[in-house]
């Protein structure tokens, strides 16, 4: 294979690994803070989607704004309609619920927009590609990675140096002593599920820009690769996430490189299963996270 | 709430233990019984929604079977159900329809087996490919699992798209003899829960409660809490696989849509409604929604109450369970059932020689 | 009376948590047949050892060895199988299950097959005077039979050796005496070496043959009860520098 086509293949992992990236932070960040595992993530980008799809007239800006707004809006309101009241049951039940409140929405978009797919119009800057020498960039891979690195960049400031950041970081690691220490629950929880929303819309967009479909399954296939993204990094682990997202990512492209042409479509169950295989040998994800430890 | 006391104050007869285990596993099966005696008295279409809800019961006991057990939950046990619709469907689709839709080995295209025997096929299929799976998932821990068994569903659902060869792809099977009755589906679900209930009495099922309630405690006592998932796990994909080969016998045509998320959805709530701590929440919660969701689908058609006109809206249905599922959880998360079994002993408050009672939060049986 | 029936012994035991030293150098010997007392004040490594004994954490230096066998690193279940027992701080119950379901769990763990399984977890119960409360859930007991459950349990996989946790915490005066009574019957009765974690000095002075002391991770003490009462450094182990009082009835030592 030649320098041309790696250089195409990593640009293609490397994009495709900031959104699984995105999506697989999403998951981490709730389940890190309350170890809520949620389902409705997907939905939450659905609602992304939709957005984009209804609310044309308004500049560009003004768009990603409104919807960052709504996604970020459903994630509150979830937090406190469906998980609230659900606090403090095992995992198990968190898990399910989460389960329920996806299915719920996904319906009730069914129910209000129809399951027909329906197709919305790319910002055509996004189509366009930057040369350098003889290579092309797609503009949506490059602005999938820089809005993924910034968003991480963003991320790693907050929670590393602000007040309210370290107060999460703390209710990550033990929730009752952080409460003790006068972290308010409602707060850092609320701040986690607005964060999610935040990724949710940002992935919704990138999202719909990459295919310029919606639908109300959109969100079944992300909240999956987010799944095992954060599996393959380690459940628990935020830095595990993103690193699993681009691992998901970059597996994804090499397979779709390397595998037969009869089994290009199989690609993902392929992908899956590697992710399989990778838990035989290390159940607990690539990178180790205190918390999942039981103490004896 | 003070804990009412089995008053076991010396060692029972074995026979009275065994009288108390074997009337739970004797009302479920009543219960069953007297819920198809009735719903076959009524319209072709109610004898329709008994059918699917046998098959369901079958569905719910096959998931319970694992997830009672072993306290994983698990979200691909439908892929199993698609494992043995397919393989019923492959031994029982007339050779000519298989030669035109499917491209085969000679030996499976010849091959024409009977309903019984193509449901059992297509159980220990669906029961080999869980055995296998449970190498990597069964290490993971209980939420991972979730997980786990989540991608599990896709991938067998990627398959079933793709294989053109063997799955009719996207469009799927056609031409399977629906040779699913009422009696077969009441039959099958009667050996699908005494098959719950007899694993149930067994060590093995005995040492993965064990590891669901405290896994280091478990391990500190011996217990191998992975293979011990493991027995659970293929087990249950058997009786999930023989609900599949049922399915495929009745709705003569399937695609690889029918064995994903709406599918998965229905069977996670009745086990949860119903309570998924016990062999008779899977039963109850499986009758308990089937009843409900066909409540919903006739509202669904368009309804009057009194001066209000409910019109028709594709998609209420859904809407409806996942409401009544969310209820559940947050109102009485243990299911209708609260992690009891129930058995017509209770319902009397019997007294056989000092063995009594009902056992809160406990497991019977 | 030991070689012949081999012994537990743990060898150059170290256990490092990321910078901290929870263990370093420790020897032990357990004989079947005789009680060891393991002692020591607060986060000496005690639970630590135990742990390394049972499989629960792996050593960074030193062999585990049972009756002439190395199974340092071998996963808990493995070693219960070749007949070491433990129990837990937290008891760690199988709350959903019966009392005779938690016994019957370590019988079928055992080896038992069903029947045999439960007519011997009824044998236990029974000796152990727990019988009354068979069919009740494990949850809703009070705290002291919690405890005993624990240990019945561990004992219904027949070990050869067993290993108990503070098997008197929160127990009272009656209690406590009650369980040190049932306790010293075992190594004869059941042909086991046991070794006890304790905190209540009389306590373990009274039924220990020999009393093993850790302090800061090291072993500071070996020997009989006598010997180990009057050693300098585990007076001072216990008392501090300050030369605190500190009487024979304290359950826990002051730091």
């Amino acid at each position: 294979m030649n320098t041309h086509l790696i250089i195409e293949y990593t640009i293609n992992g490397v994009s495709l690994g900031s959104l699984y990236a995105l999506f697989a932070l999403g998951i981490g960040l709730l389940f890190g803070i309350m170890r809520l595992i949620n389902f409705a993530h997907g939905e939450l980008m659905m609602i992304g989607a939709y957005g984009l799809c209804f609310i044309v007239s308004p500049p560009w800006p003004v768009r990603v704004a409104i919807i960052l707004g709504l996604t970020i809006a459903f994630a509150l309101a979830m937090e406190r309609l469906a998980f609230r009241p659900a606090r403090g049951a095992d995992p198990d039940t968190l898990l399910i619920t989460s389960f329920a409140v996806s299915f719920l929405l996904q319906n009730l978009a069914i129910l209000f927009f129809g399951a027909l797919p329906r197709s919305v119009a790319i910002w055509p800057f996004l189509t366009r590609s930057v040369h350098i020498g003889s290579y092309s960039i797609q503009n949506i891979d490059l602005v999938t990675v820089g809005v993924t690195v910034v968003l991480l960049f963003a991320f790693g400031l907050f929670l590393g140096r602000t007040r309210l950041g370290v107060q999460m970081r703390a209710a990550a690691e033990n929730f009752t002593m952080a409460r003790l220490l006068g972290v308010r629950a409602d707060t850092v929880i609320a701040v986690a599920f607005a964060m999610s929303g935040l990724l949710a819309g940002v992935a919704s967009i990138i999202l719909v820009q990459q295919t310029g479909i919606i639908e109300p399954t959109i969100g079944v296939t992300p909240v999956l690769a987010a799944f095992v993204a954060t599996i393959l990094g380690g459940l628990g682990s935020l830095v595990g996430a993103v690193i699993g997202g681009y691992f998901l990512g970059a597996i994804t492209v090499a397979l779709q490189a390397t595998l037969p042409l009869a089994f290009r479509s199989y690609r993902d169950a392929f992908v899956f299963g590697a992710v399989l295989l990778v838990l035989v040998l290390r159940p607990q994800g690539l990178l180790v996270h205190r918390s999942t430890f039981t103490r004896v | 709430m003070t804990e009412k006391t089995l008053s076991v104050t010396s060692r029972p007869r074995q026979r009275v233990e065994w009288a108390y285990k074997v009337s739970s596993l004797l009302t479920l099966l009543a219960l069953v019984a007297a819920v198809t005696g009735l719903a076959s008295l009524g319209s072709p279409v109610l004898q329709n929604v008994l059918v699917n809800m046998l098959i369901n019961v079958i569905l719910v006991v096959g998931l319970y079977t694992f997830v009672g057990n072993t306290g994983v939950f698990s979200f691909g046990h439908i892929g199993f159900m698609a494992i043995g619709a397919y393989s019923t469907g492959l031994l029982r689709i007339p050779e000519q329809q298989k030669a035109a839709l499917l491209v085969l080995p000679r030996m499976l295209e010849r091959a024409s087996f009977s309903s019984t025997q193509a449901v059992l096929v297509g159980g220990a299929v669906a029961a080999l490919v869980a055995a296998f799976l449970s190498l990597p998932l069964m290490r993971l821990g209980g939420l991972t699992a979730g997980l786990g068994t989540f991608a599990v569903l896709n991938i067998i659902n990627i398959v079933a798209a793709n294989w053109d060869h063997f799955t009719g792809g996207s469009t799927g099977m056609a031409g399977v003899p629906t040779s699913t009755t009422i009696t077969s589906a009441l039959v099958w679900s009667v050996l699908a829960i005494a098959l719950a209930w007899g694993f149930q009495q067994t060590r093995v099922c005995l040492r993965a409660r064990a590891s669901r309630e405290d896994e280091p405690a478990a391990r500190a006592l011996g217990i191998n809490v992975i293979s011990d998932r493991a027995v659970a796990f293929t087990l249950s994909a058997f009786i999930c696989g023989i609900a599949g080969g049922l399915y495929g016998q009745l709705a003569g045509s399937f695609g690889p849509s029918a064995f994903f998320l709406p599918t998965t959805f229905i069977v996670v709530a009745m086990l949860v409604v119903g309570g998924r701590f016990s062999l008779s929440g899977a039963v109850i919660g499986a009758i308990f929604l089937a009843t409900v969701s066909e409540g919903l689908r006739r509202i669904e058609g368009g309804v009057h109450v009194g001066p209000l006109h409910i019109p028709a809206r594709p998609g209420l249905q859904e809407v409806g369970l996942a409401l009544a599922l969310l209820l559940t959880l947050l109102l009485r998360p243990r299911g209708l059932t609260g992690g009891n079994e129930v058995s017509l002993l209770d319902a009397g408050k019997l007294r056989l020689g000092g063995l009594t009672g009902r056992r809160t939060r406990t497991d019977a049986g | 009376m030991s070689d012949a029936r081999g012994t537990l012994q743990a060898i150059g035991i170290g256990v490092d948590f990321a910078g901290v030293r929870a263990l370093a150098d420790v020897d032990l010997t357990l004989e079947r047949g005789e009680i060891l007392g393991l002692i020591g004040p607060n986060g000496a490594g005690k639970t630590t050892l135990v742990n390394v004994l049972s499989g629960f954490q792996r050593p960074t230096s030193g062999r585990v060895v049972l009756e002439n066998r190395n199974v340092t690193g071998a996963p808990p279940h493995k070693l219960a199988v070749r007949g070491l027992g433990r129990t837990f701080q937290s008891v760690r119950l199988f709350g959903r299950l019966t009392v005779l379901e938690n016994v019957m769990a370590g019988a079928v763990a055992g080896g038992l097959r069903s029947r045999p399984a439960r007519d011997f977890a009824w044998d236990l119960l029974e000796r152990m005077h727990m019988s009354h409360v068979a069919g009740l859930s494990a949850s809703s007991l009070p705290h002291g039979e919690e405890r005993r459950l624990g240990i019945i349990r561990a004992l219904a996989i027949r070990p050869r050796f067993l290993l108990l946790d503070e098997p008197a915490a929160g127990l009272n005066e009656t209690e406590s005496s009650g369980l040190m009574q049932t306790l010293a019957t075992l190594p004869e009765e059941y042909e086991l070496g046991l070794l006890v974690i304790e905190h209540d000095m009389p306590l373990i002075l009274q039924l220990c043959h020999r009393i093993h002391v850790l302090d800061y991770g090291k072993t500071i003490a070996e020997g009989s009860p006598e010997e180990v009462r009057k050693s300098p450094k585990v007076i001072e182990a216990y008392l501090g520098s300050t030369g605190a009082t500190h009487s024979a009835g304290d359950t826990d030592a002051p730091r």
